[in-house]
């Protein structure tokens, strides 16, 4: 056998054997990429009918989730009117407080001026207490003045009075005396009955008032406010007067210090009447 | 003697093996041996979990199955 044969048959014998050993471990792993790949299918079968009935499941479910989207949206839809229709509350609420704060600003201001106010009444109020106490103690003191005023002027209206008294009984006496000395003259009773003739007064204008008419069978009698201190006496003639029209005249038959009682004489005028409160004048010349 | 290189009288001349047509045909066989090599290896070797053709797919005892791996495409 030649050498070549030889060598070609060693290397058939080896690439035999390779070849051998190359097929086997192919067809292991084919055969058991093929097993994994029936397994495969079969887990992708049964997993894509696991997936039909989960899908199946899914829809129902999806048309439930639908249904539930649904009225989720409706109730969305409601929410957000609601929403809206609570946002223009809060907006009408929040102008309310900005309203609010404005008003509790304008309170506040205003408590702040009527604190400065009921401060500055307050100031018055002292001011005026203060005021009030010293003319309380004026008038007090006006008061202890007045009655010591009144008192003194008593004092001397007592005095006047008495001076008056005296200048009357003086007056009286030197009327007497000249009376009497008419007498002397040779006069005789002619001169004593001049003395009790009515007369009107001399001297400084005496104003009084009709105090009371009484209705007498001799005349009417009237009293009337002034009496001798005033200088009035017996037999003096008054007149009466009521406004600028003259009514009647009258005698005076009593005279008291403060009153006297006078006879009226009318001059025989039917319609005339003295009235209380009529004015008595001791002569008509001044009005 | 022959076998010792004698040449004995009358005896043919010796002469050394030639090729023949079974070397041909083993030529020929050890073409296609390695042809059928190169050829399953390249196959075996795409089966293989690392790209060896000698390697085989591993069993794993946790998932009761093979765990089938490719060697990455060049």
């Amino acid at each position: 056998m030649h050498f070549v044969t030889k060598v070609l048959v060693v290397f058939c014998a080896i690439l035999s054997l390779v070849l051998a050993a190359l097929t086997m471990a192919y067809a292991t792993n084919a055969d058991r990429i093929r097993g994994s790949f029936e397994a495969e299918r079969e887990e992708k079968l049964s997993a894509q009918a696991t997936a039909r009935s989960q899908i199946e499941g899914y829809a129902t479910e999806k048309a439930g989730i639908e249904d539930r989207q649904r009225a989720a949206e409706s109730q969305v839809r409601d929410l957000t009117k609601q929403f809206d229709a609570m946002q223009a509350e809060k907006t009408e609420l929040r102008s309310q407080v900005e309203q609010a704060k404005a008003d509790a600003i304008s309170i506040r201001n205003q408590l702040a001026q009527f604190g400065a106010t009921a401060d500055s009444q307050q100031a018055l109020i002292k001011n005026y207490r203060d005021e009030v106490t010293k003319l309380r103690d004026d008038l007090v003191n006006s008061s202890k003045r007045e009655i010591e005023l009144v008192d003194r002027i008593n004092d001397l209206s007592s005095q006047r009075e008495v001076l008056e008294q005296n200048a009357r009984a003086l007056k009286e006496q030197l009327e007497e005396i000249k009376l009497q000395t008419a007498q002397a003259g040779s006069v005789g009773g002619l001169a004593a009955v001049s003395a009790t003739e009515a007369r009107e007064l001399s001297g400084p204008l005496v104003r009084a008032r009709v105090l009371e008419v009484a209705s007498n069978p001799t005349g009417d009698l009237i009293v009337i406010s002034e009496g001798a201190n005033r200088g009035l006496k017996q037999n003096t003639i008054m007149n009466i007067v009521r406004g600028n029209d003259f009514v009647a005249r009258i005698v005076l038959i009593t005279v008291e210090p403060d009153k006297s009682v006078g006879r009226v004489n009318l001059y025989g005028r039917s319609g005339a009447q003295v009235m209380k409160d009529d004015t008595v004048l001791s002569r008509l010349d001044v009005r | 003697m022959s076998q010792f290189g004698m040449q004995m009288p009358g005896g043919h001349m010796q002469r050394g093996p030639t090729m023949n047509i079974y070397t041909g045909l083993l030529a020929l066989a050890v073409v296609g041996l390695i042809a059928a090599c190169a050829y399953v290896g390249v196959q075996a070797a795409k089966v293989s979990p690392a790209g060896s053709p000698w390697e085989l797919q591993t069993y794993n005892e946790g998932s009761k199955s093979y765990e089938i791996k490719f060697s990455p495409k060049k």
